[in-house]
């Protein structure tokens, strides 16, 4: 069962790269180009995990639309090109989880909407790749049912890269996120990691190497 | 009041004083080297007659003789050596006057000599008042001036040895001399208000001239900053996306569906913006007003080769373009003509729906040719009218952007009329439809 999102985007183009990319990030996305047709999806679709809403939308704003969340204890990211503080004090203070100023990075999108939807405890209990399972709650990571043992840091680097799943990881962004900024380590240390998983996992093929990159991890469909 | 005008005023008062300073300065010198001469002139005389009088002065024969004995001796003597325009003083008295005028008070004369401030004053006898006292100073010939009833007068004074305490005081009519500095003064002055009245006027007008060329170019360059601005907000969102569905292409494992879809997206957005460029050049040379020639055409050579163009057009969107055009010849550059009338028909059929019609007049009327674009389409909200020639402006935003639309058109059709000399009327009713009026003043020829 995947995430469900919902885009509320008057610009097709940006609508439909966001939906391109978390499609690939492994969510299911529905879209809205105004106000009124995000109402209608809401009522239509009652398992929407998050938000993601424009603020300058033709006919009901992002701000009004905030009612309609509220009502439905939707947890909302702002997506917008304003951005001025006071746009931004406002938007967060009406209650949205949080606000992103546009153009955004798919990498930061994806991590901003992982933290939402951990907070408001909708994060997925179990992230899952070709015969590799993984339950977030106790830690523990399978492969065909059973259990395989797995350093603190390759379990972190294996959720980072679930997380971001289909998108290409830089070394760096790995080192800073899984072993924080503060590691004087080097991107070989990435690599001998990416190397103990795949093997481990037998993800050899699925954990790919981008030249000049990163890493990706890739969902066979 | 502004900086120009301060700086006119500025430049004005430096001349005004300069010319007075330099001026005034070297009259005063010459007037001053004047007055000693003459002072030199007449106190050599004076000495000369002092001389004369103490040469043939008996003061042992004087003393024996009676009172009326002693006045026409000394009236002899003085008339013989010293004449015309001499006084002869014996302390605070006078002895003889051959002048025709009186010593009023001899305290307030300030003459100089052996280094001795001695007072006195003159007042004449006719006709009485003293005006101020005008104190001269020279190294030799000290003199005083005194201005008596439009006469100028030059007082000098000699002490005489023999018979002693006896002064010669000197007065002599320098009027004329005055009167030549004086007019010299107004020649000089009436020569510098002239000059300052020219200078002032070429400055002024100069400068006048100057900050009008300035403002129009501070406007144009502002113009252009504000189409730059314009212009950078309009490039962003192609841009963005351009990068958006490219970053995605690298990073993303995208299925070849979403592949090919986020190629399309990002050729689209670059023909976009290459339309955009191709626009922005347009109307960037519209404002180098070199590149536009004026010829006579028939307007109906206009209008069949806008017809030509546009029909197909309108007929693909189901539109009936209809053409009335009577028959005149117009100054104009044709190119640029063509370019507003195909503009004008591309917001016409634009704006209206299938199986209306959108009309094109060009027509004559009170000496004005008028070129009209008429449709009934959804028209434009009374309040946005005056924005539509903006650069940049759209009035629907996302219906524009999906034709490809710049919001750059009604900005050329505007600097084109401009070009010719005309104004555009816009005339707009929601839901009626839209009509768009170009009108130059009377060039047209039969």
């Amino acid at each position: 069962m995947k995430t469900k999102l919902l885009v509320i985007e008057d610009d097709t183009a940006l609508a439909e790269l966001m939906c391109m990319n978390l499609e690939a990030a492994g969510y299911e996305v529905i879209y809205a180009c105004d106000g009124e047709a995000a109402v209608l999806l809401m009522q239509q679709h009652g398992d929407i995990a998050l938000a993601l809403a424009d603020i300058m939308l033709p006919g009901r704003d992002g701000f009004s639309l905030m009612e309609e969340f509220r009502w439905r204890k939707l947890p909302i990211i702002y997506l917008t090109a304003k951005g001025d503080v006071a746009s931004k004090v406002k938007g967060l203070k009406i209650g949205a989880e949080d606000y992103m100023v546009k153009p955004v990075e798919v990498l930061e999108l994806l991590v901003r909407i992982e933290k939402v939807l951990e907070r408001t405890g909708r994060a997925r209990k179990a992230q899952e790749i070709g015969n590799v399972k993984v339950d977030l709650k106790r830690h523990q990571v399978y492969k065909n049912g059973e259990m395989v043992r797995l350093k603190p840091m390759e379990y972190e680097l294996l959720v980072l890269l679930l997380q971001n799943r289909n998108v290409a990881v830089s070394r760096e962004y790995i080192l800073n996120h899984v072993w924080g900024t503060d590691f004087m380590g080097e991107t070989r240390t990435v690599d001998v990691h990416i190397g103990q998983l795949r093997k481990k996992l037998g993800l050899g093929e699925a954990i790919k190497t981008i030249p000049k990159l990163g890493y990706r991890l890739e969902e066979n469909e | 009041m502004k900086l120009w005008k301060k700086t006119v005023l500025l430049m004005l008062v430096t001349l005004l004083l300069s010319m007075l300073l330099t001026g005034g300065m070297t009259l005063y010198a010459t007037g001053r080297r004047n007055l000693a001469n003459t002072a030199q002139n007449y106190g050599k005389q004076m000495q000369v007659s002092a001389a004369l009088l103490e040469q043939f002065w008996d003061s042992a024969k004087y003393r024996q003789m009676s009172e009326t004995g002693k006045a026409s001796y000394r009236n002899f003597q003085f008339r013989q050596c010293c004449g015309r325009g001499y006084i002869l003083l014996s302390g605070k008295e006078t002895l003889e006057n051959l002048t025709d005028y009186e010593i009023d008070n001899l305290e307030d004369l300030h003459l100089e000599e052996e280094q001795k401030a001695f007072d006195g004053s003159v007042e004449t006898e006719k006709a009485g008042s003293s005006s101020g006292l005008n104190l001269e100073t020279a190294k030799k010939y000290d003199y005083q001036i005194q201005h008596l009833n439009q006469k100028d007068l030059m007082l000098q004074r000699i002490y005489l040895t023999q018979p002693e305490q006896w002064i010669l005081l000197s007065v002599q009519d320098i009027t004329d001399i005055m009167k030549e500095m004086r007019t010299q003064v107004l020649w000089y002055a009436g020569s510098c208000v002239l000059i300052f009245c020219v200078a002032g006027c070429f400055i002024y007008f100069m400068m006048r001239r100057y900050m009008k060329r300035m403002e129009e170019l501070q406007e144009v360059s502002r113009k252009q900053e504000q189409l730059m601005g314009a212009l950078a907000h309009e490039m962003k969102t192609p841009m963005a996306s351009i990068i958006g569905f490219s970053d995605s292409l690298m990073r993303v494992h995208l299925g070849e569906g979403q592949k090919l879809r986020a190629l399309k997206h990002i050729n689209r957005e670059g023909k976009r913006l290459e339309g955009l460029s191709a626009k922005m050049l347009q109307l960037l040379g519209l404002y180098e007003n070199d590149a536009i020639k004026m010829k006579i055409y028939p307007v109906t050579e206009l209008a069949q080769r806008v017809m030509e163009i546009q029909q197909e057009k309108a007929e693909n969107q189901g539109i009936h373009l209809v053409c009335r055009c009577e028959k005149f010849r117009f100054q104009m550059d044709i190119d640029l003509m063509e370019n507003l009338l195909i503009n004008l028909l591309d917001n016409a059929i634009q704006a209206s729906s299938p199986g209306v019609s959108v009309q094109l007049r060009i027509f004559q009327e009170d000496q004005e040719c008028i070129f009209e674009v008429k449709d009934s389409g959804v028209g434009i909200p009374e309040a946005e009218i005056p924005k539509v020639t903006e650069a940049f402006y759209m009035a629907d935003k996302s219906r524009s952007r999906k034709n490809g639309g710049a919001g750059l058109g009604l900005s050329i059709c505007q600097q084109i009329v401009r070009l010719h000399g005309g104004c555009l009327h816009i005339s707009s009713e929601e839901g009626v439809g839209t009509s768009v009026r170009a009108e130059f003043p009377g060039k047209s020829e039969r």
